[in-house]
């Protein structure tokens, strides 16, 4: 047993600290590249898929090169939310989609040409994947669709969705690829607690799509439930985001709340932290030596959201009245900061954490799932 | 990173893990509870022979060279089998004072016999006042020619009854908590002066308070230099904490596994009662928890093979907040789950919930543990 990388992958994750260097900023800085240079310096390197093969363009890295490149991303607050088309429509294109349908689609998310958005839940459905009621009917050479999918973030920007649909009475399910401005496409904003703008609902009305938009199916209800919610890898990558945060705490509590309960339970959280970190690498070393997992992935879920959620909380706390200051963008802009630098960005910051945790889907639901792993080793 | 075993480490788990399947049922641990001795004389000679006893001295001491993960293999094992048989006091917390703080000709006098299972042991380092401070001392050993003195009481020495040798903390200078000052001395725990009075304890084993008055031994029983000795006893207590914590981890594991087992066949209101959503969830909670403290204590296992220091110290205070914490909640809930079975003497949960309880304040509890966690 050890902990250590081996060699090559501490040559690897020197690298990727090179990389980070050159295009992000340098280490212990609050980084900042623009959005569009960084995402070119990832095209150019071939990073910009960094769970896809090399055969469909992306660096062809083991499990554990992943999780090296995202701790070392969380490390220097580059955002870590699992990008729609490269974290999970990537992936299931590449393990259902016809070659053609491959070849259409993957070269554009590898480029940073195309953002997807994916529609599961819906107004009667959150995650009852059976209850969903969203049909693809035959017509003529291809479908067409109607329905209702809700809670699709990104798809006020997204140019396809990657929707849930149903394809025959017997309630089995396949995904297809739609295009956002296709006739019949209605996309309604939906302002969510964090004040982020981009969540939407999609309204499908008789939307008419060629018969290869299917390129996953048919499926039984709730098989990708797990794929979908959230990719494997942002989970896997949890407490590096958590160890920012923690860092963060430690500079509020520094400041404004030494007092020796915020410690002690700072303390506690530390310790839950390293708790999660070792289920990481135990997790992920199952991968690697494929070996049967020791817990599904669900369980670093709900590990990780209560420590997440709970450093959050800390955080508010301890700012005391400055956790009030609710300042937008503009503002921020042209006059600066009200009360610590860093108060209304961690503020955020922890109302997007609790909106995160949702889009994986309730606790219960992740406890059921854990269930079920538990339930079938005897 | 890697976190399978070697061989060599396979063989020892599959040996041990055999042991406390076939030969170490949960009726016979009962009977040894009750019995004169609280544990059986032919399983520590059985743990003698199959090399146990040895695995974690060095080759030159006689034995196999083990390290930390070979400790936390055994005491997982012995964790699922409930062992009475006292390895932690004679083996890691005795025999790892004497290992860590001993010069040669101490470790040949001492080990051997630990090592073959003729000699009984046991670390008499706690005081009344003294809580889970190692240094808070007001046993007092004072030097005059070629012997020391000591006078004092010592606090719940574990293993107390049946040991043959004491390793005691005394202070050969200083005030009463301060680190320097602190020696530690093999004494024969039959010497003139030494007096035991022995009681069992909540999880089944058998403890001694020890009262020590004018005690004599000569210098060659100091481990280590004088005043020096908090270090020696430190190191010893981690190792104790890393196996006691792994034994909690071999608790947990079979609490909730046979909670399990018992929520899938025990029918209420007219079906199993692990149709119950409610009782679903808790025991994935039961579970999460044993998986969380078996992941750190891989980490705190690999800490300490790295070599002693601030970060092995640092990653096994983790390691006991976590089972602390996961002992009670698992334990607890064990028994709740298993309703009026759960809290008789008959089954087992009962005795598995009152080891992790006890092992929980051992050696310094959630609280304790968490500061010296935010100080390192």
């Amino acid at each position: 047993m050890r902990r250590e990388l081996s060699g090559p992958e501490t040559t690897f994750e020197r690298e990727v600290q090179a990389f980070l260097d050159a295009h992000w900023g340098p280490h212990g800085t609050a980084g900042g590249a623009d959005e569009e240079s960084w995402r070119r310096a990832l095209v150019e390197r071939g990073w910009s898929v960094p769970t896809w093969p090399a055969a469909a363009g992306g660096p062809g890295w083991s499990a554990t090169q992943v999780f090296i490149w995202r701790r070392a991303c969380a490390a220097r607050g580059v955002v870590l939310e699992d990008d729609a088309a490269v974290d999970i429509v990537g992936p299931l294109l590449l393990r259902y989609a016809d070659a053609a349908q491959q070849a259409r689609y993957l070269p554009e998310i590898r480029n940073y040409e195309c953002r997807w958005c994916v529609g599961v839940a819906e107004p009667e459905s959150g995650d009852d994947w059976s209850a969903m009621s969203t049909l693809a009917a035959q017509c003529g050479a291809g479908f067409e669709l109607n329905g209702t999918k809700t809670w699709v973030r990104d798809g006020l920007h997204a140019q396809r969705m990657c929707c849930l649909a149903r394809i025959d009475s017997a309630g089995s399910q396949g995904l297809f690829a739609v295009d956002m401005a296709a006739p019949g496409v209605t996309i309604a904003s939906i302002a969510t607690l964090n004040g982020d703008a981009g969540m939407a609902q999609v309204t499908l009305d008789a939307v008419q799509v060629p018969a290869d938009a299917l390129f996953a199916g048919p499926l039984e209800a709730g098989e990708l439930a797990t794929l979908l919610y959230a990719s494997e890898s942002s989970t896997l990558s949890r407490s590096a985001v958590a160890a920012a945060q923690l860092d963060v705490l430690d500079e509020v509590i520094e400041t404004f709340d030494r007092s020796d309960s915020i410690h002690q339970r700072r303390q506690a959280v530390a310790v839950e932290l390293e708790g999660l970190k070792a289920l990481e690498l135990r997790f992920l070393d199952a991968r690697q030596r494929r070996q049967p997992l020791p817990f599904s992935l669900e369980l670093l879920r709900l590990k990780s959201r209560e420590i997440l959620l709970q450093l959050g909380a800390l955080q508010v706390e301890s700012f005391g009245y400055y956790a009030l200051p609710y300042p937008d963008e503009t503002l921020l802009h042209n006059e600066g900061p009200i009360g610590p630098a860093n108060a209304a960005a961690t503020i955020r910051q922890t109302l997007t954490q609790q909106v995160a945790a949702i889009y994986e889907s309730s606790a219960e639901r992740l406890k059921d799932a854990a269930w079920r792993g538990i339930n079938t080793e005897g | 990173m890697d976190f399978s075993f070697t061989e060599e480490q396979t063989l020892l788990e599959d040996s041990v893990a055999k042991y406390m399947q076939n030969d170490y049922g949960f009726d016979d641990r009962q009977k040894l509870v009750k019995s004169e001795l609280g544990f059986s004389a032919a399983n520590w000679s059985t743990f003698a022979e199959l090399g146990w006893l040895g695995v974690a001295f060095a080759e030159a001491d006689g034995g196999f060279g083990g390290g930390a993960i070979e400790s936390m293999l055994m005491a997982e094992n012995f964790g699922r089998g409930l062992v009475v048989e006292p390895y932690l006091a004679t083996v890691v917390l005795a025999g790892g004072a004497i290992k860590h703080g001993g010069n040669a000709d101490q470790k040949a006098r001492y080990l051997p016999g630990i090592i073959d299972g003729s000699t009984q042991a046991a670390l008499a380092y706690a005081e009344p006042q003294g809580r889970f401070n190692l240094s808070d001392l007001t046993t007092k050993a004072s030097k005059s020619g070629d012997k020391y003195t000591l006078d004092g009481y010592k606090a719940v020495v574990m293993n107390g009854p049946a040991a043959d040798l004491l390793v005691v903390t005394a202070r050969t200078s200083g005030d009463q908590r301060d680190a320097d000052g602190v020696s530690a001395f093999v004494v024969d725990a039959n010497a003139d002066g030494v007096t035991r009075r022995d009681y069992p304890t909540v999880d089944g084993m058998r403890a001694s308070e020890v009262t020590l008055e004018g005690v004599e031994v000569e210098a060659d029983a100091l481990l280590g230099t004088e005043g020096q000795g908090l270090s020696i006893v430190e190191q010893a207590i981690d190792e104790g904490i890393l196996a006691v914590g792994s034994e909690a981890v071999g608790c947990m594991e079979v609490l909730y596994k046979d909670t399990v087992e018992y929520c899938k066949t025990r029918e209420q209101f007219g079906q199993p009662i692990g149709k119950f959503q409610v009782l679903q969830h808790r025991m994935v909670d039961m579970f999460m928890e044993h998986e969380q403290s078996k992941s750190l204590m891989y980490m705190a296992a690999m800490r300490m093979d790295e070599g002693y220091g601030a970060a092995a110290q640092k990653a096994v205070s983790a390691f006991k907040v976590q089972v602390g914490k996961s002992g009670r909640f698992v334990g607890q809930n064990a028994v709740q789950l298993h309703g009026g079975m759960g809290m008789t003497d008959e089954l087992n949960i009962g005795h598995y919930f009152k080891r992790l309880t006890i092992i929980d304040t051992l050696f310094g509890n959630v609280d304790f543990h968490l500061k010296r966690f935010g100080r390192l």
